[in-house]
């Protein structure tokens, strides 16, 4: 099977074609879904009808948020003293981004948007997602392990009823990082447990439990 | 898209800041800032609509730009230029490849009665 085949179109609106991937992660997560019943689930990423069908189906409740895509507008950016590089509004990005109005959630999907995250953001980010998330929650989330290749391309994930998702290239955004195994740790370190999936491809899978 | 046929129409010159209530079908293609209610009627919200209100309806058909939070008894659906930030709730929900939703989704198939 190719993972990353010629159907798999790069940019657009994410009109391409849909490709299967096994994600053990997933698959684990799945089996949390269907043994519970109206969870609040986070998923982070560019909308899938798909995903809100089918978690909806499931009798749960979802919430959409776009990471990646909203990090990379240009009114983040913030102009420095004179000399100085500009510097990221960490603290006005996870405002209008973060913000669930006091919701806090069973399970959030996080996909493999921290690697398109600007690096101020990403202990933040997961700092933000550590106060939202129930204990007990999970997070499932994709890690790139490496910087190039075809599998960087941003893609939107959608669910599907068996222990695969499919990926659709979605968008331009580029990988900003491809974090080892100590950072992924590092970063999660304020969750009470990590489990890692290891996978054939370049995509490293962690659930994490709160 | 023929989506106004039989509605009363609000072009898009129009400005609106207040409370828009109702009980016929209305194709909102202006700006509009407060709330609309329409509990038994369609609305229908055109491409160069820009929307700050919550809205109550029976059914929405979205093209345009919406924040706020949509309560449907019927339905919503989201075309492809769709962008909705806020709360959705509805009995049905079609959503086209591009739309974007930034917010909560919860679907109550006997109707958006309950309480969001």
């Amino acid at each position: 099977m190719a993972l990353f085949g010629k159907n798999d179109k790069a940019g657009g609106s994410g009109n391409g074609a849909r490709t299967p991937r096994h994600s053990s992660g997933w698959a684990q997560l799945l089996t949390h879904l269907k043994s519970q019943e109206s969870l609040r689930i986070l998923d982070i990423g560019p909308t899938s009808s798909i995903n809100i069908n089918y978690i909806t189906s499931l009798g749960h409740s979802v919430y959409m948020a776009n990471l990646a895509e909203e990090a990379a507008q240009p009114e983040w950016l913030v102009s420095g003293a004179p000399g100085e590089p500009p510097h990221y509004n960490v603290d006005g990005y996870i405002a209008a981004n973060l913000n669930f109005s006091g919701r806090v959630f069973d399970v959030v999907i996080l996909w493999d948007a921290m690697d398109y995250l600007p690096e101020p953001l990403l202990a933040p980010v997961m700092a933000r997602l550590h106060q939202v998330i129930q204990p007990d929650g999970q997070l499932l989330a994709f890690f790139h392990s490496r910087k190039e290749g075809p599998e960087i391309a941003f893609r939107r994930y959608h669910l599907t009823d068996t222990p695969n998702v499919e990926m659709q290239l979605s968008g331009s955004q580029p990988l900003l990082h491809a974090l080892n195994n100590r950072q992924i740790e590092k970063l999660l370190e304020s969750f009470s447990s990590t489990r890692f999936f290891l996978a054939k491809d370049n995509l490293r899978e962690v659930v994490a439990t709160r | 898209m023929n989506a106004a046929e039989g509605s009363t129409v609000i072009g898009k010159s129009v400005i609106i800041r207040g409370e828009l209530t109702g009980s016929e079908d209305l194709f909102m293609d202006g700006q509009i800032e407060g709330t609309i209610t329409l509990t038994s009627s369609r609305l229908t919200i055109g491409p160069n609509a820009t929307v700050n209100a919550d809205i109550s309806v029976h059914d929405v058909i979205i093209f345009g730009k919406v924040d706020g939070n949509i309560k449907a008894t019927g339905s919503i659906d989201l075309r492809q230029s769709a962008v909705v930030t806020g709360d959705i709730l509805a009995g049905r929900l079609s959503i086209e490849e591009s739309a974007i939703i930034k917010g909560r989704v919860e679907l109550n198939p006997a109707g958006a009665s309950v309480k969001a």
